[in-house]
C-alpha cells in the first residue's frame, strides 16, 4: 500500500472517537431517511394490496329487514359481481365475572365457508363458527380480556343475558376501516341470531361491482341503479357507502402523515449533513500541518484532494454498514407500528430497493458534498500557512503603532462588557470566556444553531399540532355536551323517561334527542353523501353550535336544517339561504340551509333540525328513542358511572336500552386516534433534537480540541477541574439557549405549516391553531439539558488535559 | 452579582502560602538547609519519559533549595532539562521519583491536578515565552482571571486590583484591548501583570524574553529585579547569558543535573541582606491590598 493510502487508513483507525463521531452523524441521516423512506414504500404497497386482497365490498347497503330473495335480486343486477348479506347489530358484552360491558358490533354471517366479500384473515382457533359460537375481530381484545375457549355474557334488549364460547380470532381489515371510532366486531352464524333475540334477517347488503373497481364514479352509478331497484321494490335503504376496491379508506390520511415524515426525514438528512461538514471542517483544520508536511515533500494539490476524498467516503461506507440494516429493520418497525393501528397486514420483510439506494446516496454524497468546501480549502492551503497552523493567528506580531481592528462583532462583545462594568455590573471573566468562545467560530456556531434550532421548532411544532387538535376536538365537544347518551330500543314518552331519570342521583336534567338518517343528493338525485340528521329542542343547551354562516336552528323551522362545513366538500359555494336536496326515509325533499356550522364530519354529513320539526316527520311528538341527560358533574369518570348506573337503573324498571353512555366516550377515543399520529411527529421530533444535541456534541468536542492551549493557561492560572468544566458547559448552554430563542420564532410557522397538513389530512379542511406553553417549556428544559449533557464529555476532556500536554500540543 | 468573598480564604492556614485542599503540613529541608522559610525545596526529584523509542531520563536527581526574595536564573542548552524542573516546580508536571515542596507545602503528595491548578492559581504566578493571554479576553480581564479562578478579593474588588497591575506593568492605557490589539512586548507585560494579580509570593517565568526584542526584554528584566527588590521570588528560566548577570543568582543545568550553582560558591547577595525581609514581603509596595 503506498504511504498515503497508509496515512488514510491511519485516520480511519487512529483517533476512533473522531471517526465514530463522524461515522455516527452520517449514519443518523442515512437511519432516518433509510426508516421513512422504506415504511413509506412498505406502507402504501401493503396497504392497499392488504386490504384488497380481503375483497373489500364496493357497495355497503344499510337497509331495514331483507331475505334471501332481496339478496338474489341484488345479486341479479347487472354490473353487480357478487353480493352477500349480513345481519349487523350491537350488543352490550361482558367477560363473565368481570363487571365493565362494552358494545361490539355483531355481525351475523350466512356462510363463513362461502364468504366472498370482506374476507375475514383467521389469527387464532378457528374460523368457521357454528351456531352458538362466536369470533372475535382481533381488536376486540384491547376491550375484552377472553382467549379462544373463553365465555362472553351478552346483555339482550330485554334484560337477560346468554353466553356463547368464543371459537376463533379474525383479522377484519375491510370492515369499519375507514372509521377510527368503530366499535370491536364479532361474528356469528345466522343461526346464532335467534338465540340472541334477533330476527333471522339480514339487514346490510355487501357489493362488489364488475369492471373497474377502482372507479369510485362507476360504483357510485352501479350504486345509485341498485338502490332504485331496492326502493322500487318497497326496500328502505337507510344508508349507503362506496369504496374502492384497492385503496384503503385512510390511505390519504396516512399518506399525508407520511409525506410530513419525510419531510422531516430530508430534514433530518440536511441537519446531519451540517453535523458532517462542521466535523470534517474541523477534521481538516487539525490535518493543516499534516497538508503542509506532504506538500512539503512533494505532495500534490490532487493527490491531497483524492486522500481526503477516499477519507470520506470511507466514512460513508462505514456509516452505510451501520445504517442500512437498522434502517431496514426501523422501516419495517414503522410500518408494522402504523399497520396495526390501522388494522392491515404486511407483506413480511423486506429490503426495499428504493430506500435502499436513497439510502446508499444520502450516505455517500451528502457527506461527499458537506465536506467538499473543507477538503477544496484544505488541499488548497500553501505549505507555509499548513506548516504555521492556527498557532499564528493568535501568536500576532503586531506593533502598537500599526492600526488594528476588531471584527465589528467581536468589538460589540468588549463594548457590551464595558458598559456593564460601567454601570457595576461585573460578569465573571469565566463566564465571559464561555459567552465569548460561543461566537468564535461563527460558522460552525450557525451550523449548531441550525441543527437545534431545528430540532426545537420541530418539538415546539408538535405540541402546538398536538393542542391544537385537542382544541379542535374540543370544540366538537360542544356539539355533545351531554354528559350521559342513553338510547332506547323503543321510542318513550319524554316526561316518563324524565321521571324515571330524575330518581338517579346526580342527574339535573333530560332532553329527548330525534334522528333522521338520510342522503345528500345531487341536482340529479344522485346520493352525494350520508347525512345524519340530529332533532334537538330548539332551545338546548347541550349544542354548541360554532356557526360559520346563517344561524342556529329554531323551534318553528319547517324542512329547515343547519348543516356542518363538510357539506361544502360536495357543495363548495354552499351557505345560508341555499336549498339542498335531500332523501329521508326514502323521500325525496328539499330543505332550506338556515345555516352552517364548524364540525368534522365522520361517516357522513352532521346537520340539526328542530326536535319540533323532527318529532313530527317521525311520528315521535314528545317521544324519543334517544335522550340527552345533564349530571352535576361532568367529569368523564362521573359520566361513566353514571351511564352504567342509568344504564342499570331503567332495566330493572323494564325499559328496553339499547345503549348508555359517556358523553365524551366517541371524543375520547377520537383523541387517542390523534395522539397516534402525534406521537409519530414527536418521535421525529425527538429524532431532529439528538441530531441536534450531537451536533452540540461534536461543536463542542471540536471546540475543545482547538483550545487545548487556552485551557491549559487556565489551569496553569489556577482554574480547577470545575472551573473549567463550568467554562465548556456554559459555552454549550449559551448555544443551547440561544438556539431555543430562534427555534420559538421557527416554531410559529412550523405550526401553521404541521397543523395545516395534518388537519387537512384528518379532517380534510384547515383548522384554527392553538399554541401552548407546554412545547416551548419543555423544549426550553429538555435543550438546557441536552446542551449540558452534550458539553458534560468536551467537558471532562478538557479537564483531564494536563498542561504538560497542552504545552506538548502546542 | 456574586457574594463579596473573603479575601485570602488561606490566610487563616498558612500566612504566606495558600493551600486549599492540600496538605498542609509544613516540610523541613530534607538536607537540614533552607527549612521552613525556603521558597522551593526539591529533593532527589527524578523525572523520567517514556515514548516508544525507550526511556529518557531527563531529570536525575535534582536538589534545589532557593530561599524567599531570590531571584534565581536557569540556564542550559536546550534539552538540558531546564523547563522540565521547571514544570516540577510549578505542578504543570510531576516527578517520577522525588519531593517538591513549595512554599512549606509538599504539591505532589496526595494532591489532585486540579487541587494543585487552584494552588497554583493562589500561589504561583507563571509567565510563558509566547505569553498565552486568553485571547478573547481583553487585557483587564485577563489580569482579572486569576482572581476569579482563585477566589481572591472581593468580587467587586478584582477590576481595580487587575487595574492597578496593569498599572504597575504600564498598560492601563491598554486595559480594554485584546490582545490581539498590542504589541507582543505589550503582551508579556500583560502577562506579567496577571502573573502578579493574586499576589502570589513566587514568580515562575519560562523564557519571558525569548520571544521579544532587546528593548521590550530589558522592561520585562527591569520589572523582575523591581518585584524581586520588593520581597517576591523569582524564578527564570533563560537561554540568554547576558540576563544572567541581572539575577542574584544562577543555576546551570545540563543534561538533567545541576552543574553549577552561584549560590555555593558564596557569591551571590543573601535574600536577608536586602532591604526588605521575607516577612516583609506581604505589605510591600506592589502586593497592598484594600481590606
Amino acid at each position: 500500500m503506498k504511504p498515503r493510502w497508509r496515512k488514510v487508513l491511519h485516520d480511519l483507525l487512529d483517533n476512533k472517537a473522531r471517526t465514530l463521531l463522524v461515522v455516527f452523524s452520517i449514519a443518523v441521516g442515512v437511519f432516518s431517511i433509510g426508516v421513512i423512506a422504506g415504511a413509506y414504500q412498505i406502507i402504501s404497497q401493503d396497504m392497499s394490496a392488504s386490504y384488497s386482497s380481503n375483497i373489500p365490498a364496493n357497495i355497503e347497503l344499510r337497509m331495514t329487514n331483507f331475505d334471501e330473495d332481496v339478496l338474489d335480486s341484488i345479486h341479479n343486477q347487472p354490473n353487480v359481481k357478487d353480493a352477500e348479506a349480513r345481519r349487523v347489530f350491537n350488543l352490550r358484552v361482558r367477560v363473565p365475572g368481570t363487571e365493565k360491558w362494552t358494545t361490539l358490533d355483531m355481525t351475523a354471517f350466512e356462510s363463513f365457508e362461502d364468504n366472498k366479500i370482506n374476507l375475514l384473515t383467521p389469527v387464532e382457533g378457528s374460523a368457521n363458527p357454528t351456531k352458538r359460537e362466536i369470533l372475535l375481530e382481533q381488536n376486540a381484545l384491547e376491550e375484552l380480556d377472553v382467549r379462544v375457549g373463553g365465555l362472553l355474557e351478552f346483555q339482550l334488549p330485554d334484560g337477560s343475558t346468554k353466553t356463547l364460547p368464543v371459537t376463533g380470532i379474525v383479522q377484519d381489515t375491510a370492515s369499519g376501516a375507514g372509521d377510527f371510532l368503530a366499535s370491536p366486531f364479532g361474528y356469528i352464524t345466522m343461526d346464532t341470531l335467534q338465540y340472541l333475540g334477533q330476527p333471522d334477517s339480514f339487514n346490510r347488503a355487501l357489493v362488489t361491482v364488475t369492471g373497474d373497481g377502482d372507479d369510485i364514479v362507476y360504483i357510485r352509478e352501479v350504486g345509485a341503479q341498485l338502490k332504485d331497484k331496492l326502493e322500487k321494490n318497497g326496500q328502505i335503504v337507510i344508508r349507503s357507502r362506496f369504496s374502492t376496491t384497492h385503496t384503503h379508506p385512510l390511505a390519504d390520511t396516512v399518506n399525508a402523515i407520511l409525506g410530513i415524515l419525510m419531510a422531516l426525514g430530508i430534514l433530518i438528512v440536511f441537519l446531519s449533513s451540517s453535523l458532517i461538514a462542521n466535523t470534517l471542517s474541523a477534521l481538516l483544520n487539525q490535518h493543516l500541518r499534516h497538508i503542509g508536511v506532504i506538500k512539503l515533500v512533494g505532495g500534490q494539490r490532487n493527490q491531497v484532494f483524492r486522500m481526503y476524498i477516499t477519507l470520506i467516503m470511507a466514512f460513508g461506507v462505514l456509516a452505510l454498514l451501520i445504517a442500512v440494516p437498522l434502517g431496514g429493520q426501523g422501516a419495517y418497525g414503522l410500518a408494522l407500528f402504523i399497520s396495526g393501528e390501522m388494522n392491515f397486514n404486511l407483506l413480511g420483510y423486506r429490503i426495499v430497493p428504493m430506500a435502499l439506494l436513497i439510502q446508499v446516496l444520502v450516505g455517500l454524497f451528502v457527506p461527499l458534498i458537506a465536506g467538499l468546501a473543507p477538503v477544496v480549502n484544505g488541499s488548497r492551503i500553501t505549505v507555509l500557512r499548513a506548516l504555521s497552523g492556527g498557532l499564528a493567528d493568535d501568536e500576532n506580531q503586531a506593533s502598537p503603532e500599526e492600526e488594528k481592528r476588531l471584527p465589528w462583532f467581536d468589538w460589540i462583545q468588549v463594548k457590551a462588557t464595558r458598559v456593564l462594568a460601567a454601570r457595576g455590573i461585573h460578569i465573571p471573566r469565566p463566564f465571559v470566556i464561555s459567552l465569548r468562545n460561543t461566537f468564535r467560530r461563527k460558522s460552525r456556531l450557525a451550523l449548531t444553531l441550525f441543527t437545534l434550532t431545528m430540532g426545537g421548532a420541530i418539538f415546539i411544532a408538535v405540541f402546538n399540532v398536538r393542542v391544537t387538535l385537542h382544541d379542535y376536538i374540543g370544540q366538537i365537544g360542544k356539539y355533545f355536551v351531554a354528559d350521559v347518551s342513553i338510547d332506547f330500543d323503543k321510542a318513550y314518552r319524554l316526561k316518563e323517561i324524565e321521571q324515571v331519570a330524575m330518581n338517579v342521583d346526580g342527574v339535573e336534567r333530560v332532553e329527548g334527542w330525534q334522528f333522521l338518517s338520510g342522503e345528500l343528493l345531487d341536482e340529479n338525485g344522485g346520493v352525494m353523501e350520508n347525512l345524519n340528521v340530529f332533532g334537538p329542542p330548539a332551545d338546548s343547551d347541550l349544542v354548541e353550535p360554532i356557526i360559520l354562516d346563517g344561524r342556529w336552528i329554531r323551534a318553528d323551522d319547517v324542512r329547515k336544517l343547519a348543516i356542518s362545513e363538510g357539506a361544502r366538500e360536495y357543495f363548495p359555494d354552499l351557505n345560508a339561504g341555499d336549498m339542498v336536496n335531500i332523501k329521508i326515509e326514502g323521500r325525496e325533499e328539499v330543505w332550506e340551509v338556515v345555516g352552517v356550522f364548524q364540525f368534522v364530519d365522520r361517516e357522513g354529513v352532521l346537520a340539526y333540525a328542530p326536535y319540533e320539526y323532527v318529532s313530527q316527520m317521525n311520528n315521535l311528538a314528545n317521544r324519543s328513542f334517544s335522550f340527552r341527560l345533564v349530571t352535576v358533574d361532568h367529569s368523564r369518570e362521573y359520566q361513566n358511572a353514571k351511564a352504567e348506573e342509568l344504564d342499570k337503573f331503567f332495566r330493572e324498571q323494564g325499559y328496553k336500552v339499547r345503549v348508555a353512555e359517556a358523553g365524551r366516550a366517541s371524543l375520547d377515543t377520537a383523541v387517542e386516534s390523534l395522539d397516534t399520529l402525534v406521537v409519530f411527529l414527536l418521535i421525529m421530533a425527538i429524532l431532529t433534537a439528538i441530531v441536534g444535541s450531537m451536533g452540540l456534541t461534536g461543536t463542542m468536542g471540536m471546540n475543545v480540541l482547538e483550545r487545548t492551549r487556552e485551557i491549559g493557561i487556565m489551569r496553569a492560572i489556577g482554574a480547577d477541574d470545575r472551573a473549567v468544566m463550568r467554562t465548556v458547559i456554559a459555552e454549550g448552554v449559551v448555544i443551547g439557549l440561544i438556539s431555543f430563542v430562534l427555534a420559538v420564532a421557527l416554531s410559529i410557522p412550523f405550526t401553521y405549516l404541521l397543523s395545516t397538513i395534518v388537519s387537512l389530512a384528518v379532517f380534510q379542511s384547515a383548522i384554527p391553531v392553538v399554541f401552548t406553553y407546554a412545547g416551548y417549556a419543555i423544549w426550553l428544559g429538555l435543550v438546557l439539558l441536552l446542551s449540558t449533557v452534550a458539553s458534560i464529555v468536551p467537558a471532562r476532556n478538557a479537564a483531564r488535559l494536563t498542561i504538560r500536554e497542552v504545552l506538548a500540543y502546542e | 452579582m456574586r457574594s463579596r468573598l473573603t479575601k485570602r480564604k488561606a490566610d487563616s492556614v498558612s500566612p504566606a502560602f495558600h493551600s486549599p485542599g492540600l496538605s498542609l503540613t509544613p516540610h523541613p529541608s530534607p538536607e537540614g538547609t533552607g527549612g521552613f522559610g525556603a521558597m522551593i525545596n526539591m529533593h532527589g526529584v527524578v523525572k523520567t519519559f517514556k515514548n516508544a523509542a525507550g526511556e529518557f531520563i531527563v531529570l536525575k536527581g535534582i536538589d534545589l533549595t532557593v530561599e524567599r526574595g531570590e531571584f534565581v536564573s536557569i540556564v542550559g542548552k536546550s534539552g538540558s532539562g531546564k523547563s522540565t524542573l521547571l514544570n516540577m516546580i510549578t505542578g504543570i508536571d510531576h516527578p517520577t521519583s522525588g519531593k517538591v515542596v513549595i512554599g512549606g507545602t509538599d504539591i505532589y503528595t496526595g494532591v489532585t491536578e486540579s487541587q494543585r491548578s487552584k494552588w497554583r492559581g493562589r500561589n504561583l504566578g507563571i509567565v510563558f515565552q509566547f505569553f498565552q493571554l486568553l485571547p478573547m479576553l481583553t487585557l483587564l480581564e485577563n489580569a482579572m482571571l486569576p482572581m476569579d479562578y482563585a477566589e481572591m478579593y472581593d468580587f467587586d474588588e478584582r477590576p481595580a486590583r487587575a487595574m492597578e497591575m496593569l498599572k504597575l506593568v504600564g498598560l492601563e492605557k491598554f486595559a480594554n484591548k485584546l490582545p490581539v490589539l498590542v504589541s507582543t512586548g505589550q503582551q508579556q507585560l500583560a502577562a506579567i501583570a496577571r502573573a502578579l494579580a493574586c499576589d502570589p509570593p513566587l514568580l515562575v517565568a519560562d523564557e519571558p524574553t525569548g520571544n521579544l526584542d532587546t528593548k521590550s526584554a530589558s522592561i520585562i528584566i527591569d520589572l523582575f529585579e523591581e518585584l524581586s527588590r520588593r520581597g517576591k521570588t523569582v524564578l527564570m528560566v533563560t537561554h540568554d547569558p547576558s540576563l544572567t548577570s541581572r539575577t542574584t543568582r544562577n543555576i546551570t543545568i545540563a543534561d538533567g543535573l545541576i552543574v553549577g550553582d552561584s549560590a555555593k560558591d558564596a557569591v551571590s547577595v543573601r535574600p536577608s541582606q536586602r532591604s526588605l525581609s521575607p516577612a516583609g514581603q506581604r505589605q510591600s509596595k506592589i502586593v497592598n491590598r484594600k481590606s
